[in-house]
């Protein structure tokens, strides 16, 4: 299950599609995310210099979803409603959905959020610096590639690898291949 | 993975206040939620919970997001009453009375998130409430001049211009400002709960100087009358009779902006200067010091009799523009923008996202925007400017979670 703010992450790469195809290790995965979420990621800042660099643009999701890298669901059990309702007294909607979802089908989860992860049980857990990672080793992204895609995450999502991240050192030195 | 169910207390709980903030009684909720009236009287005391469908349903009906039905936070009372009770019984028209009860219901809200913030952090606000003042034997008009020095003195702020009021009221006495957009003849609210203290509303598309002018006004009404609402709303084309509460809160603004002894001093420094006597000009560098509007300082420096009596009108007669004024005379244009939360809620949010008590989207939801400007604020917030020797600027990435004995030297 993707969530909202990986979602962000890597719609604002502008190789969503890339990145989601790169198995891991060597499992196939297909991204899902909770219909909530779709209605929480909205929109992407425009980034770049100018004035106008704050603006938002709007994401199709049509368009995302026609890729095929994510699929969308839009249904839940009772017992994964009752699940949602009952995390969403913890976290936000979007994350509680999300979590609900991924331990009642036994899928992992892809975020970031330091609170969602406290309740995350057994669920496997990985982050954006995990898969865009994966994507550079696995995918043999080469590093010109790479830092385009981390520039853009940091520029249109003001998305940046955690102070404690394991991956923070190679996330900035990935930033600074040209 | 173990998942708490539902306290029916906090749910409970959170029904009823939601409930009376939109104006419904049990029954219309228990029609919306197509249950028995009874079923909602004893959700509301506890002793059952809801169904995730219709907590699911409920939520969708009122447009707010499920965890704001079931998370456990305070809880405060709606404004709506007191201030629809404050606003003036004649004269509004139906938006303004829609944007009280919006503006109400907005203020609840925020009160209700600074009030978790501070439980999730561990830090309540400090308040520096003096008692209400009372007017002893002078005439009401000049008790409201006399309570502008006296609170002056009680803060230790001298006489000088206080264009950053509302930091004052907010770090020294402990009340909590908004800005929030609202209809233009609104110009602000004061309201009083016992958990919260004192809250006020600006009107966020209002000229920073009338904010800061309403500020003050609203600040009389907590000094003064604390325990009532006050909804300001502008005279307008034709002005109404304005109450003598009103017109007190008026006069303490004016003397607690413009104070006297300040004010001559200042005017009779740039008289000092001109040979021919002091100029619009002069007088528009003056009100930029002190924040007001130029009608402000011109009818205070009437009321001085610093100027002739009639200044003012003089002026807006023959067309006097103050922004057209303003940049003729070489002033850079005023800075009107402002934080629509206080600094301290905006630094108890990240604090609380920083200690893992808030998810992402709940920090977004608590400032009011979306998900990559709450990113930028936290940065921002994490951050402390530096000047190296050779006058370079940086910035230094600040960690709020390490305690200051652990920090290592440079």
């Amino acid at each position: 299950m993707l969530d909202a703010c990986c979602a962000l992450n890597f719609l604002a790469s502008g190789y969503c599609k890339d990145i989601l195809a790169v198995p891991l290790g060597s499992q196939v995965v297909t991204y899902t995310v909770a219909d909530l979420v779709m209605r929480e990621v909205t929109a992407l800042r425009r980034g770049g210099g100018g004035e106008d660099a704050d603006e938002r643009l709007p994401i199709d999701w049509n368009s995302v979803l026609a890729t095929g890298s994510v699929r969308l669901e839009a249904s839940a059990t009772s017992a994964e409603l009752r699940a949602f309702v009952s995390l969403a007294a913890q976290v936000d909607d979007g994350e509680a959905m999300t979590i609900a979802l991924a331990a009642s089908r036994s899928y992992g989860i892809v975020t970031d959020d330091r609170k969602a992860q406290r309740f995350l049980g057994d669920v496997p857990c990985l982050g954006t610096p995990d898969l865009l990672h994966n994507w550079h080793v696995n995918a043999g992204t080469n590093a010109p590639t790479l830092g385009v895609a981390l520039r853009a995450i940091e520029d249109r999502a003001n998305f940046t690898a955690p102070r404690a991240h394991p991956l923070r050192n190679w996330w900035n030195a990935a930033l600074a291949a040209r | 993975m173990q998942i708490e169910p539902l306290n029916p207390k906090i749910l409970g709980q959170r029904l009823q206040i939601e409930r009376k903030a939109r104006g419904l009684t049990q029954q219309q909720l228990a029609n919306l939620l197509r249950v028995a009236r009874t079923t909602i009287v004893a959700v509301e005391k506890g002793e059952r919970t809801l169904q995730p469908e219709e907590i699911a349903r409920l939520a969708q009906a009122w447009e707010i997001s499920i965890s704001d039905l079931v998370r456990e936070r305070p809880a405060v009372e709606p404004l709506a009453p007191q201030l629809r009770a404050a606003a003036p019984s004649s004269g509004l028209s139906k938006n303004d009375v829609v944007g009280v009860n919006q503006t109400a219901e907005t203020l609840r809200q925020l009160g209700e998130n600074y009030l978790e913030l501070e439980s999730l952090v561990g830090r309540p606000m400090t308040q520096n409430y003096p008692p209400p003042y009372s007017l002893d034997a002078m005439p009401p008009l000049e008790a409201a001049g006399d309570i502008a020095v006296r609170d002056r003195r009680r803060l230790d702020l001298g006489n000088a211009p206080l264009p950053h009021l509302r930091a004052v009221l907010e770090n020294d006495v402990g009340l909590r400002i908004f800005l929030l957009p609202m209809p233009s003849r609104l110009a602000g609210m004061f309201a009083f709960d016992v958990r919260l203290g004192g809250l006020i509303a600006l009107n966020a598309s209002h000229p920073v100087e009338r904010r800061l002018w309403t500020l003050a006004h609203e600040y009389y009404h907590f000094l003064c009358d604390r325990y009532r609402a006050d909804v300001y709303v502008l005279p307008g084309v034709s002005p109404r009779r304005t109450s003598e509460s009103e017109r007190m809160a008026d006069i303490f603004a004016a003397h607690f902006l413009m104070p006297t002894a300040g004010l001559k001093r200042r005017f009779y420094e740039l008289k000092a200067a001109r040979v021919d006597g002091v100029m619009p000009g002069d007088l528009l560098h003056l009100k930029r010091q002190y924040g007001v509007s130029f009608q402000a300082l011109t009818l205070r420096l009437e009321e001085l009799k610093l100027v002739r009596s009639g200044t003012w009108n003089m002026l807006n007669k023959s067309g006097f523009r103050e922004r057209e004024a303003e940049a003729m005379a070489g002033l850079p244009p005023r800075d009107e923008s402002e934080p629509r939360l206080p600094q301290r809620y905006l630094e108890l949010a990240v604090e609380a996202y920083d200690r893992i008590e808030l998810t992402e989207g709940q920090l977004a939801k608590m400032l009011g925007c979306d998900v990559i400007e709450a990113r930028r604020m936290v940065r921002e917030l994490s951050r402390e400017w530096v000047v190296s020797d050779e006058g370079t600027t940086g910035n230094l990435e600040i960690p709020l979670d390490l305690p200051l004995a652990e920090m290592a030297e440079a």
